[in-house]
């Protein structure tokens, strides 16, 4: 099972594909959903998962992979089916509480729609390590420069919060370890509330100081604010391109196609 | 060559200065053993070496370059490179390749060579094939490995180890030292802070500090053979050194100083044997 946002590293044309023009499409996508009505969106689950396919995720992965958004869409459409008032079409409680057509229809453009924008998310992740991740995102934001914001300074501070999240979670796990052997127990609800205070403060220490040597680690390593290389340079070649007319052309062609839009 | 005059130091809402009027210098080629009890100033003394502290008094020269000067820092970070005693807080990438490649990332290298360097780098540490693991999930004598791995990729001209070696197995122990060896050769300069006194006899110096002074400084077979002083302050000599030590204290055989097992194994035979001169370490039998 991978977890949401995991890179999974395989050889595949979507993962070859320069990350410039995946967060690109990205983006275009994104924009493109929140506009879509239920045919589009439908449309659009066809390509992510042909999309898929194509990067040799299986669609089960994808699936799983969201689990941790399962419950908040779960409760979203629930909340769109009961309160939504309209056209009964299944009464729970007579002429009270009762699940309506439009309810059905609103809570499910909704969820499908959030739903696609995990999954696109995903497919860029899943086939994109954090460090064409980062280079990409610098690439695309060279162009700041000319209002004095350095893309390599925002790049950095995007790897390094990468950088955290498997550490933050480390530390945790130790520090949890390190007060089970002193006795702690962390079996009921109340026993787990309690511990929170005794892990987020030594936490928030911790990580002060660990971020404190690591900028010490990286001045040791001859870092300063600014331009800097990267191990990996990514070059547009002409699949890249191709791919780069292609989703635009299906993007601008759904986009200005009248059935597929919400009126 | 490293020259340090005069240093000082107190760190911020101290009583006692950390450095009290360090006085020492390292040649190219040489290997420098580091020794002293906790707390008694080494890392506060090596941090100065690639400018992380700048001298409060007195001066740090690498190369002729003054640590004084905030314009000379890029460049003796380069010239000097370190690796610290956790290994957790250095990691800067998220795979092994990238974390290596962050320093030469830094001098603005192309990416050819940035991979040319990675892959060197990590076949000296031995730990080629580890390029696209998480360093998160590396064991810590691993990670300790991979920090010196970033440190190669940037060319030193001195490497500083601070207790690097102190969570390694004997099979990376000897990797390190066999490592520390060949880049003597091409002219490194090496300064190991370790409390393991069988590693500071394999150095060319040993520098004893203690309070923030060198108490000690000279070769291994001079700072290492004084028992008493170095139990006084809490470190453990080699147990060859402290048994030939007794042995002389209890019946007068004279058994010159030896450092390692190899001498001590050697000076035994010859004199079971029943034949030929004493040992001779160098030192003319001085224990
Ligand atoms: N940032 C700091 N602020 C205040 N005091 C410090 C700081 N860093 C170190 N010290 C103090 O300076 C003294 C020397 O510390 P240092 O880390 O140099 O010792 P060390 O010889 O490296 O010890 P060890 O063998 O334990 O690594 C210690 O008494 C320590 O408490
Ligand atoms: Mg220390």
């Amino acid at each position: 099972m991978y977890k949401l946002g995991q890179y999974v590293p395989a050889s595949s044309l979507v993962h070859e594909c320069d990350p410039r023009i995946k967060i690109v499409a990205m983006v275009l996508l994104s924009l493109l959903i929140l506009r879509l009505n239920l045919l589009g969106i439908g449309l659009v689950y066809i390509l992510v998962l042909g999309l898929a396919l194509l990067a040799r995720i299986s669609w089960r992965d994808l699936w799983g992979a969201s689990r941790p958004v399962w419950p908040l869409f779960l409760a979203l459409f629930c909340i769109y089916l009961f309160f939504t008032p309209g056209a009964p079409l299944i009464h729970i409680i007579p002429d009270r509480f009762y699940i309506s057509q439009e309810g059905l229809a609103s809570g499910s453009l909704l969820v499908g729609r959030f739903w696609l924008l995990i999954l696109a998310a995903e497919m860029l992740t899943m086939t994109t390590s954090i460090a064409e991740l980062t280079v990409g995102l610098q690439k695309l934001l060279e162009p700041l420069q000319i209002i004095g914001i350095s893309s390599h300074n925002l790049a950095l501070m995007v790897s390094l919060a990468f950088r955290f999240l498997p550490a933050l979670q480390i530390e945790m796990n130790q520090m949890r370890d390190a007060q089970v052997a002193r006795g702690a127990n962390f079996d009921s609800m109340r026993a787990r509330l309690r511990a929170v205070k005794y892990i987020t403060m030594p936490l928030v220490f911790n990580i002060i100081r660990r971020s404190e040597e690591l900028v010490t680690a990286m001045e040791a390593r001859g870092y300063k604010p600014g331009i800097r290389s990267y191990l990996y340079e990514p070059a547009l070649d002409g699949k890249d391109c191709l791919a780069l007319v292609l989703i635009g052309l299906a993007v601008f062609a759904a986009w200005w196609e009248r059935t597929l839009i919400i009126q | 060559m490293i020259k340090i005059t005069n240093l000082c130091h107190l760190f911020k809402g101290a009583q006692d200065p950390t450095l009290k009027d360090i006085n020492l210098q390292v040649r190219e080629r040489e290997h420098l053993a580091l020794i002293g009890p906790n707390g008694s100033g080494k890392t506060t003394l090596v941090r100065h070496l690639n400018a992380l502290i700048t001298p409060q008094s007195g001066e740090v020269e690498i190369d002729g370059l003054s640590c004084r000067k905030a314009s000379h820092h890029a460049q003796i970070r380069r010239m000097v490179g370190m690796v610290f005693q956790n290994p957790d807080n250095q990691i800067v990438g998220m795979t092994v390749e990238e974390d290596i490649a962050f320093g030469p990332g830094n001098l603005n290298m192309k990416a050819d060579e940035i991979r040319q360097r990675v892959t060197d780098s990590l076949q000296m540490v031995g730990l080629a094939g580890f390029e696209k693991r998480s360093p998160f999930e590396l064991s810590g004598g691993e990670k300790q490995l991979l920090a010196l791995a970033g440190l190669l990729a940037l060319n030193p001209r001195y490497i500083v180890l601070d207790e690097t070696t102190s969570s390694l197995d004997p099979g990376a122990k000897g990797r390190v030292y066999d490592m520390v060896k060949t880049l003597q050769a091409q002219g490194i300069g090496i300064i190991q802070v370790t409390h393991n006194m069988e590693e500071a006899a394999r150095a060319d110096r040993v520098v004893l500090m203690k309070g923030g002074l060198i108490i000690a400084d000279g070769s291994p077979a001079e700072v290492l053979t004084d028992v008493d002083r170095l139990k006084k302050l809490g470190l453990a000599p080699p147990p060859i050194v402290e048994l030939i030590s007794r042995l002389n204290v209890m019946g007068k055989h004279g058994i010159p100083a030896v450092l390692s097992v190899d001498q001590a194994a050697d000076w035994l035979n010859r004199k079971l044997a029943g034949s030929g001169p004493d040992f001779n370490n160098g030192m003319n039998g001085r224990i």
